[in-house]
């Protein structure tokens, strides 16, 4: 694949990381009771699917993945349109995660609710932020580097202790990291790469083929298995929400149950990614 | 405190004056598709035939927005000999047939029932029922709540029991699976209500038409008042939809 669509691919993964991680931050935040960030993240969230929308016309970068590349090259306007709206809202996000995180209410409420240990985070596997959290350092971006991850910084979370509070603070360093893997994409921008439409394409016959990608919430794996002509015969996609869905479970036990929300939350795990 | 005012005041008003006043969306964005009735009619063919979603008929010169995931692959046919996707997000209908077209709706709000107008016009409380949806119809219905769309401040709200609610705003293919919890809502609803199909999939199945494991057509088993097409409608388009029917 050209590097050109491999630049774009890292800004839209990360741009939907920022999005659904800054709602979280909100959806936290309105768990506590803390209404003012709840409505500015939500606000904020929107930003970034718009930013999707100016890469490819939808907001949930629908249309934009192709096998091969990509089907919208990214000009300099739409490069322009995206580091303009990061100047602008990076100072607002850090401040209302400011705004968030400093509240003692809110620390009340988020330190040592629904905490997993280390230990058990790497007996259950935990992926993704659930498992930052604790520790666990695992981030399939730096471990299994794809399109341009392998040049990239990776990211050393600092509050690890397992609980919510761990959870949210995670998301909020995720963001930070994100807005500048986007700021350096942009910088490395080509213009000399072209728009992939769907073509046919014969698949190896007999084969089977893995992939793993750190989706927003953690670690996204598909695996394809072809027949002897080669059509497809089995599609399995593993979510990270299958991974994670015990850990929920164990940072739930003695926990009071007006805390189930909080918990329950700061995992936003999917049901139909666990079900898949 | 000191940080909860210097934030408000940072983050000031931001919710939008649509409808009063009209507002523009970027122009990659797919919206009301508008079709070329010049155009060369094996031109058409080749639009249809690599349609994923077989929503175009090249004899009539028409696309079926009921179908259409807006994916644009169309446009790419002679660089938009055929078909050209507009930046216009109002396309609520309240029939079927009127989604099938050649790039004109007709004024929802003349097809709006005038009972619903007189019954919902000040207060609608709409249960959302996600028929095995992707998630990307009831996010994007879900960010109505947020400050810039602010929808409660016409009247409409989101409920959590279909008991509370005036109608079901649905999402999704409609699995086999959830077809009874789908049904048990709709019958859990008071009287007289409304039933809106949000979204390609619960219009026509979407990517998964044809299935066993879908019902696919939501007016196949209930009565649709109000369809919003896309995939997923922009947030627009359902403000759009609901403002022109009820309000």
């Amino acid at each position: 694949m050209e590097k050109g669509a491999s630049i774009v691919r890292v800004i839209a993964l990360e741009l939907e990381r920022i999005a659904n991680h800054v709602g979280d931050l909100g959806a936290l935040s309105g768990d506590v009771a803390f209404n003012p960030p709840a409505s500015y993240f939500g606000r904020m969230r929107g930003e970034f699917l718009n930013l999707l929308q100016v890469l490819c016309g939808n907001r949930f970068g629908k249309g934009l993945v192709r096998p091969g590349g990509i089907a919208h090259v990214m000009g300099p306007e739409q490069c322009q349109l995206i580091a303009q709206k990061l100047i602008e809202i990076a100072p607002e996000l850090r401040n209302v995660c400011d705004l968030l995180f400093s509240a003692h209410t809110v620390q009340a409420r988020f330190e040592n609710t629904g905490p997993v240990s280390l230990a058990v985070a790497k007996e259950l596997g935990l992926v993704g932020y659930a498992g930052r959290a604790c520790g666990l350092p695992y981030d399939a971006r730096t471990l299994f580097p794809t399109e341009r991850y392998a040049d990239l910084p990776g990211l050393v979370n600092g509050t690890v202790n397992g609980d919510v509070n761990s959870r949210a603070a995670v998301r909020r360093e995720e963001i930070m990291h994100s807005l500048s893997l986007i700021e350096m994409m942009l910088g490395q921008n080509k213009r000399e790469y072209k728009a992939v439409q769907m073509q046919q394409y014969q698949l190896a016959p007999s084969s089977l083929a893995v992939t793993v990608n750190e989706g927003w919430r953690g670690e996204v794996s598909h695996c394809v298995l072809t027949d002897d002509a080669g059509r497809i015969q089995r599609y399995k996609i593993k979510d990270p929400s299958f991974h994670n869905w015990t850990g929920l479970a164990m940072s739930l036990r003695n926990q009071e149950i007006s805390d189930f929300p909080l918990c329950n939350k700061s995992y936003n795990l999917s049901y139909c990614g666990f079900d898949l | 405190m000191l940080k909860v005012i210097k934030n408000r005041f940072e983050q000031g008003c931001r919710t939008t004056s649509y409808p009063k006043e009209p507002i523009s969306l970027y122009s990659r964005f797919r919206g009301r598709p508008v079709i070329n009735p010049d155009c060369d009619r094996s031109v058409a063919r080749q639009c249809a035939q690599i349609c994923p979603q077989e929503a175009i008929d090249p004899e009539r010169m028409t696309i079926d927005l009921g179908r259409c995931t807006f994916c644009g692959h169309c446009e790419t046919v002679g660089a938009g000999a055929f078909v050209r996707f507009s930046q216009d997000f109002e396309l609520g209908a309240a029939n079927r047939q009127d989604l099938i077209t050649d790039g004109r709706l007709p004024d929802l709000a003349v097809h709006a029932k005038a009972h619903f107008k007189k019954l919902f016009g000040r207060s609608l409380q709409l249960r959302q029922v996600s028929a095995a949806g992707c998630n990307a119809c009831e996010a994007d219905t879900n960010v109505l709540n947020t400050p810039f769309f602010d929808l409660s401040r016409f009247g409409i709200d989101f409920v959590a029991s279909p008991r509370h609610a005036d109608g079901i705003h649905v999402t999704g293919p409609i699995s086999v699976n959830m077809k009874t919890a789908l049904l048990t809502t709709y019958q859990a609803v008071p009287s007289p209500k409304v039933v809106i199909a949000s979204g390609c999939c619960s219009i026509s199945g979407g990517p998964f038409y044809g299935s066993d494991e879908v019902v696919g057509d939501l007016n196949s088993i209930l009565p649709v008042d109000l369809y919003i097409p896309g995939c997923p409608p922009h947030p627009l388009t359902t403000l759009h939809a609901l403002l022109k029917f009820f309000k």
